[in-house]
């Protein structure tokens, strides 16, 4: 690649949904968390990131895609239920245009709804032919973003460390899945939370993982202390290397005092119609139970701080999102030379990673801020590049060592948010059934066939109570019940696997039901489990 | 006219919803009375007058109603505090009978051993009482939206939460205008079964039961929440634990914490806690040190005797940039698989102190820690800030809109 520039911007998105998936509901509350993600991210990043592909834009960009979100899109059940989601969606958007057909406020608004859905249908139907896994790695095999893994369930690596086997486990399993899903190594991945403990790196060698993020104070408190502070990354001791996120261009997206998604031109993300409109109206498209919730049409901008609202303008919110996507990059302009000016010849890289349902579930117009943004990074100016961690290594092989500390990008900074007292009672739990299994695999070198489907399942029964979700939404007080019934029956049915193999008693009738409904990791291989 | 200021909000709403149109879900009780009964005055033409009188009428209903259920509401209070004092008595009554069995123990196992036996017999009937009164909440929730189960008014959170505590921070849920959180009622209720007819998988009966109280294994673990907090767990057999307390004069427990230095450990804590509380955080201990836990049998004698075996060891991360000035650089080229043992690497070149200051300074978040912001997961709240480095300012400034656009 050319040194044409000065420094790099490292643009990360973190795509992560914990696996949801309820076979034996005809509807599941939350399932909806991947349904509106579909709709209001994916579909509109696709959307960007394609047609800039089909311009001959030279953007990079770097993404997650964890594995329990590629699971997910690529489970048929999951993806015709989203399909007839969009069927609804588009049928309540034709009656909004019906209802506001006399009403000059709000009819502009609903024929966009209108046409945003059925576009939506289209790509995901036709274009994509419901398979967003592999439209994402067509623009890798593109050279247009990077794809990286996750923990194989998204666990909290920093509380479970006393059991290798365990970390490992989250690692290998993620990098096997990604493997048979894009058809390549990770070069990449995005540790759980941004949850790194001194020697997590090990891990990572084992499958060839070149690099990692940490949150800013897992490079400045990094030992010994890293020269060039966050502006160019550090090799640990076996040789991944870890960036750190920029201060400065994470607050001017995440701050929701000045970040950009606050301004008051932006669509307002709580004034749904499906909490607006008449109850007898939109019952169709609400919660079964009958309770109202977001439906995805919103008629009204943020206005300000106050209770109202104007009617919302997506010409103006657009001219918004290119004055943003300016002003973002003539500060990383200015980011980049003054940074440039003092590494002494050494090219800076900001790395801004973002949670990728930022963009477009909460800040609708966040797809259209990227989409100008790298039209303006390739055409607008010649300071820096949009690069990947994997392209600055590439041409920037030699880093200074140093081993970063234990740290998250939670709350604190730490393990605060995933050990408090509201869910440090999970770990004793998730602790023994890690012993167990790791006893398991050590026990069971030559198993017979319904063994080692049971010995798998476990294996499978024990990752996904260690998503790092449940853990947080007991923190937030969102869906609790939700969560603590997943810890506790992902626990439970390891607890029975493991005695039942035990006592050489399978239950095979209820192994196939449960391998049915925790069906995530088909490639699962218990015996990586088994003590080195 | 009807008083509208006797209704609830939520009839209010959906009144205003009725004679205003969309719009009113964000408004607060007095911004749709107002609205209301600016609409109820009004009346200058025929239709809004019909649509006036169709509201007082509306709103006497809903009043009515209203009456009808704070009343229904009152008497549900009453038979709930019923059931409350009810759960509370058996929940008393079945810490009695625990702490009395513990009594008993402690009696056969020390006889002048009252004082103590009496504090931990107390910490267990509070407990005990408090996990029934737990699962009476729990009860009462889960009948509460079984009945609200395919009606209007269900309080069950808003599944936004999860997104918007993740974007926004754990603030953000709490201030949202819809309901997004909800509280541990620690007995989730089953999920509610498949409609008749609906589409859907099979039902299956796992009989999953519930998590053990504990294994018994005598597990003592530690393990780091921040620099400054560790947080401890065990869960020692009884046998273990009689065996510590066997032949001591009226024992306590004591949990030391030590800290490595160098080839040995050094005592840093010593506190009293109770055995049955089975978890304990540690916290304003230094950062950046190994640490380990033992929990030790006391007594009156100062006679102590280890209980089970120690926790592991856990390092607690360090604060604020590293005393260590060590630049070393290495080469890997990326074509070259990892996985073996890489060299030590070679010195960096000079650097100038001013850079490195300058560069640690723009690094960190200390510039913008007084800010709120969102701070669950990626926002910026909460941030750790460098004790030893500060700036007020950046030198490539402030990101003022407008400005390079």
């Amino acid at each position: 690649m050319a040194h044409d520039v000065l420094g790099y911007v490292a643009l990360h998105l973190h795509a992560h949904l914990p696996f949801v998936r309820h076979p034996e509901y005809d509807e599941f509350l939350e399932e909806d968390w991947l349904y509106e993600a579909i709709g209001e991210t994916y579909l509109p990043l696709l959307k960007v990131f394609d047609r800039a592909t089909d311009e001959g834009i030279p953007f990079r960009i770097s993404m997650t895609m964890t594995p329990p979100l590629v699971a997910m899109l690529r489970d048929e059940l999951l993806m015709s239920r989203y399909a007839r989601r969009l069927d609804t969606l588009c049928e309540l958007a034709d009656k909004e245009v019906h209802r506001t057909r006399n009403d000059g406020t709000f009819h502009g608004l609903a024929l966009h709804y209108q046409r945003e859905f059925r576009e939506l249908r289209e790509l995901f139907n036709d274009r994509y032919r419901r398979d967003l896994v592999g439209a994402f790695r067509r623009l890798e095999e593109a050279g247009r973003i990077e794809i990286v893994t996750c923990g194989a369930t998204h666990g909290f690596l920093p509380l479970m460390q006393q059991y290798p086997e365990a970390v490992r486990a989250q690692i290998t399993v993620a990098a096997r899945h990604h493997r048979r899903h894009f058809g390549k190594d990770p070069v990449g991945i995005w540790l759980p939370e941004c949850g790194y403990f001194p020697g997590a790196d090990a891990f990572l060698a084992e499958e060839n993982i070149r690099y990692f993020f940490v949150d800013t104070h897992g490079i400045t408190d990094a030992t010994p202390r890293p020269r060039y502070g966050v502006y160019a990354p550090i090799y640990t001791s076996t040789g991944p290397a870890a960036f750190g996120r920029d201060v400065e261009s994470s607050m001017q997206v995440w701050s929701s005092e000045s970040g950009y998604p606050g301004d008051p031109d932006y669509r307002e993300f709580y004034r749904d119609v499906g909490w607006d409109l008449d109850y007898e109206y939109v019952k169709p498209y609400i919660q079964p139970t009958g309770q109202r919730k977001n439906v995805g049409i919103k008629y009204f901008r943020i206005t300000g701080r106050t209770a109202h609202k104007e009617p919302y303008d997506p010409a103006r919110a657009r001219e918004r999102a290119a004055q943003h996507a300016g002003n973002f990059m003539f500060n990383r302009e200015r980011q980049v030379e003054h940074l440039a000016s003092r590494m002494g010849g050494v090219k800076p890289i900001i790395v801004s990673p973002y949670d990728a349902e930022l963009y477009g579930h909460w800040w609708y117009e966040g797809p259209l801020f990227i989409d100008f943004l790298i039209r303006k990074v390739a055409y607008d100016q010649r300071i820096l590049r949009l690069a990947t961690p994997g392209d600055y290594l590439r041409e920037n092989p030699e880093q200074q060592l140093a081993t970063p500390p234990l740290s998250s990008w939670g709350a604190g900074g730490y393990a605060g948010v995933w050990l408090d007292g509201s869910n440090d009672w999970i770990y004793r739990h998730l602790h023994k059934a890690a012993e167990r299994m790791i006893a398991l695999a050590r026990d069971h070198r030559e198993p017979t066939d319904l063994e080692r489907r049971a010995l798998d399942q476990a294996a499978r029964e024990l990752l996904l109570a260690q998503s790092s979700d449940w853990a947080f939404i007991m923190k937030t007080g969102t869906m609790v019940d939700y969560a603590i019934r997943r810890t506790k029956e992902h626990v439970l049915r390891f607890t029975r696997l493991h005695d039942q193999l035990r006592s050489r008693q399978i239950d095979a009738e209820w192994l196939g039901h449960i391998e049915g409904k925790d069906n995530l990791f088909p490639e699962m291989d218990y015996r990586l489990y088994a003590p080195r | 006219m009807a008083d509208f200021r006797k209704m609830t909000v939520e009839s209010l709403r959906e009144l205003a919803r009725r004679v205003l149109g969309p719009g009113q879900s964000r408004k607060t009780k007095g911004e749709l009375v107002e609205a209301l009964e600016a609409a109820a005055k009004k009346a200058p033409a025929p239709a809004v007058k019909r649509a006036g009188a169709r509201a007082r009428n509306a709103a006497g209903r809903a009043a009515q109603k209203t009456e009808k259920a704070v009343r229904a509401a009152k008497q549900a209070g009453k038979a709930a505090q019923e059931g409350a004092r009810a759960a509370a008595r058996v929940g008393k009554s079945a810490a009695a009978g625990v702490a009395e069995g513990m009594r008993e123990a402690a009696k056969a196992r020390k006889p002048r051993n009252t004082g103590k036996v009496a504090k931990v017999a107390a910490a267990i009937a509070g407990a005990a009482a408090g996990a029934v009164a737990g699962v009476a909440a729990g009860v009462s929730a889960a009948r509460r939206r079984k009945v609200g189960n395919g009606k209007p008014g269900v309080t069950s959170p808003d599944p936004e939460g999860y997104f918007v505590a993740r974007v926004r921070g754990e603030e953000a849920v709490r201030e949202a205008p819809h309901p997004m959180t909800e509280t541990t009622s620690e007995a989730p209720e089953p999920f509610p079964a498949l409609e008749e007819g609906a589409e859907g998988g099979d039902e299956y009966e796992e009989n999953l039961g519930e998590l053990p109280w504990g294994y018994g294994d005598d597990a003592f673990v530690a393990l780091p929440r921040d620099p400054r907090t560790l947080f401890l767990y065990w869960d020692f057999s009884r046998e273990t634990a009689d065996a510590a307390f066997a032949g001591l004069e009226h024992p306590r427990v004591e949990l030391r914490i030590f800290a490595r230095s160098g080839a040995g450990w050094d005592p840093v804590r010593t506190s009293e806690f109770a055995l049955e509380s089975r978890g304990f955080y540690v916290h304003d201990l230094e950062p950046g040190r190994v640490y380990r836990a033992e929990i030790h049998a006391v007594d009156r004698h100062g006679q102590a005797r280890l209980l089970g075996r120690g926790s592991n060891e856990m390092m607690l991360p360090p604060l604020g940039p590293s005393p260590v000035i060590d630049d070393r650089f290495i080469r890997i080229p990326w074509e070259v698989p990892l996985g073996r043992l890489l060299g030590p690497g070679h010195a960096g070149g000079p650097f100038s102190d001013e850079a490195r200051a300058l560069l640690a300074r723009l690094s960190d978040w200390s510039r913008f820690a007084a800010r709120p912001g969102a701070g669950s997961a990626g926002g910026p709240g909460g941030r750790p800030t460098s004790p030893a480095v500060s700036s007020p300012t950046s030198p490539f400034g402030r990101f003022v809109p407008g400005e390079g656009t």
